[in-house]
């Protein structure tokens, strides 16, 4: 997990705990931060709970840009497309 | 295999599914009655909608789509197809292939009349609302904002022996807690098939403040899995959950494929299930290069095995299981060659069914009644040539609808004829060809008119005494039109000309008869093979050549008296009154070592395009069926030859291409 301006990039293969840190760096940075870009393999993710998170963020700001749920779907490589419900 | 290697497949399949289909539509107009006949077209649009949109052809996709919910509303109601709606199913498929040729061709824009045949064919839905049932699940796309994804798409991707499952996962929020993840089951589902999609509702509750890894925010998820495997066995990935907390449904068995069996099993004898299964794996689809090459290779076979046959030192062997074995030998190297030649043949069934489609439209245009019967729609014929056969077909099938048949059922009455007139395609063998005639029952040829229009434009003199053969096939030479006005189906002054050229192209003729009052019979003849020819081989100043034996109409040895020379123009040959102007071969090779007296040669009477002549060759050898090698690309530029042939001895012959050895003084 890196921020590169007001850019987040983060690894596709985060583990739940490294999701728990990834929620506590953002929740209190959410203001400076732009983007949120994942990086890495999609096939190797490890955790639903990383998805729930970035909807949340989203949620919470709208205007902050995470390619993985703002585009029509997330290609997960041999798992298939990942739709979101809006 | 490389993209454009599926593209090349996928162009030969969707052109055979969109051919079926006008077939499958004429003969369904023929029997309205025959539901599977509807079924069988829905089954081909369902397949190219499948390849259109895998290839990512959605202008095509798209219209074959709303193509394949018409043909779906008609295959599951009592609704009758009337002529119009017909109609509207022909200029749809007309419409696929424009489309096909501006996805394949990469061309922006839609073809015209598009939008108008897209509007016809989604009116004749106007009323029934079996659309949204059928698409009831694919609301779930919608709901995700994604319309152009449903299951209809994802069926589409499923291999042979797949089917496609609907997992819905709904795992109570405690399951990090209980040491699972989503991302572990889509790890194991991935491993029993692949994964297509899947659609992920979170819980409303699910807010940044609220966040916490120690539960899930995860309402459900729905995941479409394509897999060969039992539900059952997929099941297992879920053992350590609760029954409550999985679904699995299998549902390629749900909505499309029961209708398709559901009417077979109604409608469609078990036997003739089964045929058709059996049928389907019998059939190997090859390249036809590779067909090529066998041929080819079986062609060297035949020489090598010739060359056997008439080496002088195996001759002198003199042992009896050498004799035998080289006889066995040549035996097999026959039934090969029979058998591999055999290959490339295919009955000219389809050829002639596609013709039903030009009759309708043809016979609607000019405003007849035609009823087309075919025969001998089994005959079989190269390949190579069925694929150049449909353009001349098609034009002489227009020329008789438009020309031969009378513009009138009154006229027909008066004449003692039935009010419908009739075309008939009809193939057989004849010799060592295949014939192919195109009959009406209509006017017949006015030979008079004929004669005097071609006197008129100078293709023959008043003076010139011409058979009815003659004076019928000159309507193929070039611009010669006798219809008084011109119509949109033929007439034009162009085309029967253009049909002869086709089918001298195949080495083959067209010949005409015809009956006043009676009908009219087009002829094509062709060789069995466009590989082989049947040829006769001669030699001149110690050279051998084959003449392709369907432009020789006879040999002999002229007697003195028979042969005259003309100042400025040449030798001629006196033939039962005929004069006919003799071409010495050698001197058209610029082999000549001598000038031998042609009492001293043999004539052989040659049938072209420009005219007969007697060409001078020093001696016959005999008739002989002989593989065609191509020039290749230093000799292919001689005009004189269209291939050459590797004899028996190991010895090279050329093929005369005797349509251009002989110049008429006039044409010079």
């Amino acid at each position: 997990m890196t921020i590169d301006g007001d850019v987040l990039e983060i690894d596709s293969d985060m583990s739940i705990t490294d999701v728990k840190e990834l929620y506590l760096f953002v929740k209190d940075r959410l203001e400076y931060i732009e983007e949120i870009v994942i990086l890495g393999q999609m096939e190797d993710w490890k955790t639903s709970s990383l998805f729930s998170l970035l909807v949340a963020i989203k949620k919470k700001k709208p205007s902050l840009k995470i390619p993985a749920v703002d585009e029509k779907f997330l290609d997960m490589g041999s798992f298939g497309k990942f739709y979101w419900k809006r | 295999m490389d993209i454009n290697k599926l593209k090349e497949i996928f162009i030969e399949e969707a052109n055979e599914i969109v051919e079926k289909l006008d077939v499958d539509i004429i003969n369904f107009e023929e029997n309205p009655e025959d539901k599977e006949l509807l079924n069988e077209l829905f089954r081909g649009v369902h397949t190219l909608k499948g390849s259109a949109n895998s290839f990512g052809f959605t202008r095509l996709g798209e219209f074959v789509h709303h193509f394949e919910d018409a043909l779906d509303f008609y295959r599951n109601s009592d609704e009758k197809v009337t002529s119009k709606i017909i109609d509207i199913f022909l200029n749809a498929v007309d419409l696929i292939k424009e489309v096909m040729f501006v996805e394949i061709d990469g061309i922006d824009g839609l073809p015209d009349g598009y939008e108008k045949s897209l509007l016809e064919i989604k009116s004749l839905l106007g009323n029934g609302d079996f659309v949204e049932v059928l698409n009831e699940e694919l609301d779930l796309a919608a709901e995700f904002g994604n319309e152009e994804i449903g299951l209809e798409s994802l069926k589409d991707k499923l291999l042979d022996d797949e089917k496609l499952y609907k997992i819905t996962l709904t795992i109570d929020d405690d399951i990090y807690f209980r040491g699972f993840d989503h991302a572990r089951f889509f790890q194991l589902l991935s491993q029993d098939g692949h994964l297509l999609e899947s659609y992920w509702n979170f819980n409303e509750e699910l807010n940044l403040d609220d966040f916490s890894t120690d539960k899930a925010f995860i309402k459900d998820i729905e995941i479409y899995l394509a897999s060969s495997k039992e539900a059952k066995l997929i099941k297992e990935n879920f053992e350590y959950l609760e029954d409550n907390e999985f679904k699995i449904e299998a549902l390629t068995t749900t909505i499309l494929e029961p209708k398709i069996k559901e009417q077979e099993s109604a409608q469609e004898p078990k036997t003739q299930r089964n045929h058709r299964k059996n049928d389907a794996a019998s059939f190997v689809r090859i390249d036809t290069n590779k067909l090529d090459e066998l041929f080819d290779s079986v062609g060297e076979l035949v020489i090598a095995q010739n060359f056997l046959e008439e080496s002088e030192d195996i001759l002198n062997i003199k042992n009896e299981n050498v004799t035998k074995t080289i006889n066995i030998l040549s035996k097999i190297t026959r039934l090969i060659q029979n058998r591999v030649m055999g290959l490339r043949m295919v009955p000219i069934q389809d050829t002639f069914d596609k013709m039903r489609r030009v009759v309708r439209d043809a016979s609607k245009k000019v405003d007849k009644e035609i009823d087309l019967v075919i025969e001998g729609g089994d005959t079989e014929i190269d390949k190579t040539m069925i694929d150049s056969l449909s353009d001349p077909l098609i034009h002489l099938i227009r020329n008789s609808v438009d020309h031969g048949i009378e513009p009138t059922k009154n006229e027909r009455v008066a004449l003692g004829k039935s009010e419908v007139g009739t075309v008939t395609l009809r193939a057989y063998h004849r010799g060592g060809n295949v014939a192919i005639e195109i009959i009406d029952d209509g006017k017949g040829i006015d030979r008079d008119r004929v004669l005097s229009k071609a006197i008129e434009r100078g293709l023959v003199s008043s003076d010139d005494e011409l058979s009815d053969a003659q004076i019928y096939s000159l309507i193929m030479q070039a611009g010669f039109s006798t219809a008084a006005q011109i119509s949109d189906v033929s007439g034009r002054g162009v085309g029967l000309d253009v049909v002869r050229s086709s089918i001298e192209k195949l080495n083959g003729k067209v010949e005409i008869s015809s009956t006043k009052d009676e009908g009219t019979v087009f002829t094509i003849l062709l060789p069995l093979t466009l590989a082989i020819i049947d040829g006769m081989l001669v030699k001149c100043e110690n050279d051998t050549y084959i003449i392709p034996t369907l432009s020789v109409l006879e040999s002999f040895i002229p007697k003195k008296e028979n042969v005259h020379t003309f100042k400025n123009e040449g030798e001629f040959i006196d033939l039962r009154g005929n004069m006919i102007p003799i071409v010495r071969l050698a001197k058209i090779l610029n082999t000549q070592t001598k000038t031998v007296s042609p009492t001293e040669s043999t004539l052989v009477c040659i049938e072209s395009e420009k005219g007969r002549y007697a060409l001078l060759i020093d001696d016959l050898i005999g008739r002989q069926q002989v593989v065609i090698k191509p020039l290749g690309y230093a000799l292919s530029s001689i005009k004189e030859f269209s291939g050459s042939a590797i004899m028996g001895n190991g010895d090279i012959a050329l093929i005369l291409n005797t349509e251009e050895l002989f110049l008429p003084e006039g044409l010079s």
